[in-house]
């Protein structure tokens, strides 16, 4: 019987009076590669957000491989589990940020080690070493003992897919990871995130780099206003959309698909 | 005149060496307190966080000199013994314990939110996040802030000449009285606080300089 | 736990009775700050404009002013110019004078270097348009760079008019009755030392919160121009 790795159910969210999550549904299986597009504001990022628990949910309930995360419902009423547990629970899950995030004060592989060593354990000798495996993986163990600042945008974004790999987690989240990037450098980046899907990574992508979607993507998700519009294959969602919401927000991406 | 001033000179050492005393332990315990202050600032609750703001604004609204004759007068009533110099530790530990308290905060306060959103994403907690992420690059900001504060707290030492601890400036006095060499004396003292605090500068600027990659 | 027994009863009538020497030296305490700001303002615009200037030699005088003043104690200044100046002839101060020259001295370091970065963050924009419309170079500091300056750093000068207000505190080491001299006279007279120091940190305290208040109204008024 194969869970699902993410199941999110009823999820509604707001920051002060206004509803940024509107019942959100969604199921990511194993190994899936699920992209989520849609205008910004329409809670995206949200969302990503809830599933480590970097925000609070109000309603529903987020599960990842089974394990409801946040919270502890008793009696139908939840209440927000230790931090102890929390932390557990992100540390299974990897998220790379639009904007790095690298620790400036690490080189790249003191970046990597530092989960290795303090999450998971490991005596520096085995975190050394795994870190560098992992370095060498996106490509960069040539620039192990390098600082953040001492790397371009793309070669430290891809520190950053390492350093959330190296937790082996079961869910990686990427939000909107190459949107702060140079145009060149976007290539090197979705090129270590299509290998990853290729290992049968479960992923879940915001993104806004539509050919990218189209390639590695199994299934689309569109967003708008906190609710989930249209879910499809790549070919089904980009090629033929059937909301007006979605047609208007492809739109702005003509030329992109021949 | 020369000679004398010669002879008056290690009276005059005598003194800084009690300066330099009491401005270390109040910039060690000033710092201790600011730390404190400062994650209760940023990260304590509702209660603590005014009571550490209401410790802040009130200290760093009086004169340092108040606080100073308050503790040294006020303690003996409480039954509190602990003399001129106790008094002084006291009293300037407190009043840099408040600017530290800001100083720390302000550090803190600077590192972008999205540090500790990474640090949470790959499963910290919140001491592990403090100790490995935040404070490391909080410490590189709060340096040139702290090192203004210990020369603020040399210079502030002086005052507890006026409840007679004999530190550089009432060994100044004392030389004064007896020799009547009052200008060349003053001016002695004067380079010999420029060189302690010229000194504190320096090394905090060189300290600051290998850690300048660390700016956003 | 008896050691700490505190037989203390409040008697604040009895610091109610001298109220006027508090008063009096507050009063007495604002009059020095503001004069001593004044000073300080024209001795830290003069820096400001000697350390910007072509001449080397008024660089490195007042860099060296500004370095050696702000690293050693006010109290020494103090004591230099209540008990040496007479030595070389300067003996018209009395305390009060000595110690408002000493203070401006003081804080005309620290405001030349405010003064400094006010003139530093000047938009260059508008110095040039003076420059565009003809002005001589002492017309445009008189009608660009000062009044421009005078907004940028208003807020320092807020800051630093509170901070003298507490220094004046140590005028008391000579003998000038203000409020900390009025503080320690109640004090070693009545032993009423609780009472005391109460009544003058709650005086400085809400002098200082007023005054912080007020400026923050003229600041709004003349906001910064960017």
């Amino acid at each position: 019987m194969d869970t699902p790795i993410l199941q999110a159910a009823g999820v509604h969210k707001r920051f002060g009076t206004l509803e940024v999550l509107r019942g959100i549904d969604l199921t990511v299986r194993r190994g899936e590669v699920v992209a989520l597009i849609g205008a910004s504001g329409s809670g995206k990022t949200t969302l990503l957000r809830c599933i480590n628990l970097l925000e609070e949910y109000d309603h529903g309930q987020i599960f990842v491989d089974g394990e409801l995360i946040g919270y502890r419902e008793q009696d139908g009423r939840r209440t927000l589990l230790p931090e102890r547990v929390i932390a557990r629970q992100r540390a299974h899950i990897g998220m790379v940020f639009q904007s790095f995030n690298l620790f400036p004060h690490m080189t790249a592989e003191g970046n990597i080690v530092l989960g290795l060593m303090r999450v998971q354990g490991k005596s520096r000798r085995e975190a050394t070493d795994t870190a560098r495996g992992w370095l060498d993986r996106v490509g960069l163990l040539d620039k192990v003992a390098a600082y953040p600042y001492q790397l371009s945008g793309g070669q430290q974004q891809r520190v950053a897919i390492a350093r959330a790999l190296a937790m082996e987690p079961k869910l990686m989240l990427f939000d909107e990871v190459t949107s702060a990037l140079d145009p060149e450098l976007v290539g090197e980046v979705l090129l270590v995130m299509q290998d990853l899907a290729r290992t049968g990574m479960t992923m879940l992508v915001v993104s806004h780099e539509m050919l990218f979607v189209r390639e590695v993507a199994h299934r689309v998700v569109f967003m708008d206003g906190g609710r989930l519009i249209e879910e499809g294959s790549p070919h089904e969602l980009l090629m033929n959309p059937r909301s007006e919401r979605l047609k208007s927000f492809l739109m702005r991406f003509q030329g992109v698909f021949r | 005149m020369w000679h004398e001033l010669w002879i008056a000179f290690p009276a005059l050492l005598r003194g800084l060496a009690v300066t330099l005393e009491l401005s270390a332990v109040v910039i060690v315990l000033g710092s201790t307190i600011g730390y404190l202050g400062g994650l209760s600032l940023e990260y304590g609750p509702k209660p603590l966080w005014a009571a550490v703001r209401v410790y802040v604004d009130t200290l760093r609204g009086i004169p340092v000199l108040v606080l100073l004759f308050a503790v040294f007068y006020g303690l003996p009533i409480v039954g509190i013994q602990i003399g001129a110099f106790g008094a002084g530790v006291v009293a300037l530990s407190v009043f840099a314990g408040a600017h530290m308290t800001e100083v720390v905060r302000g550090g803190i306060a600077s590192i972008p939110r999205t540090q500790g959103d990474a640090a949470k994403a790959i499963g910290l907690q919140f001491w592990e996040r403090l100790r490995w992420v935040i404070l490391p690059q909080a410490v590189r900001r709060i340096l040139p802030p702290w090192v203004n504060t210990a020369v603020e707290l040399v210079k502030g030492s002086s005052l507890v000449s006026l409840i007679g601890v004999v530190e550089l400036l009432l060994a100044t006095q004392q030389v004064v009285g007896r020799t009547f060499i009052v200008i060349p004396t003053y001016t002695l003292a004067g380079l010999m606080y420029f060189v302690v605090n010229y000194g504190i500068s320096r090394l905090g600027a060189l300290v600051e300089r290998r850690y300048a990659f660390l700016s956003y | 736990m008896t050691a700490l027994q505190v037989r203390y009863y409040f008697h604040w009538d009895v610091v109610w009775r001298h109220i006027h020497r508090l008063y009096g030296g507050l009063f007495l305490g604002l009059e020095l700050a503001v004069v001593a700001l004044f000073i300080g303002s024209l001795i830290g615009l003069g820096g400001a404009f000697a350390r910007t200037s072509r001449s080397r030699v008024l660089r490195a005088v007042f860099a060296a002013y500004v370095e050696f003043i702000r690293n050693v104690p006010l109290l020494l200044l103090i004591y230099f110019a209540y008990f040496g100046l007479p030595k070389v002839g300067i003996s018209f101060l009395n305390n009060v004078s000595s110690f408002v020259m000493a203070l401006a001295i003081y804080s005309g370091a620290f405001l030349t270097e405010v003064f400094r970065a006010g003139i530093g963050s000047i938009p260059t924009g508008y110095i040039e348009a003076g420059k565009a419309i003809g002005l001589t170079r002492l017309q445009n500091v008189r009608h660009v760079v000062l009044p421009v300056m005078f907004r940028i750093v208003l807020p320092s000068l807020s800051n630093t008019f509170i901070s003298l207000f507490k220094d004046t505190a140590l005028a008391s080491a000579i003998a000038v009755p203000e409020l900390t001299y009025g503080a320690v006279w109640i004090n070693v007279n009545t032993f009423r030392v609780v009472e005391t120091w109460t009544v003058v940190a709650a005086m400085y305290l809400v002098t200082g919160y007023a005054i912080a208040l007020g400026l923050r109204r003229v600041e709004r008024r003349y906001a910064v121009i960017r």
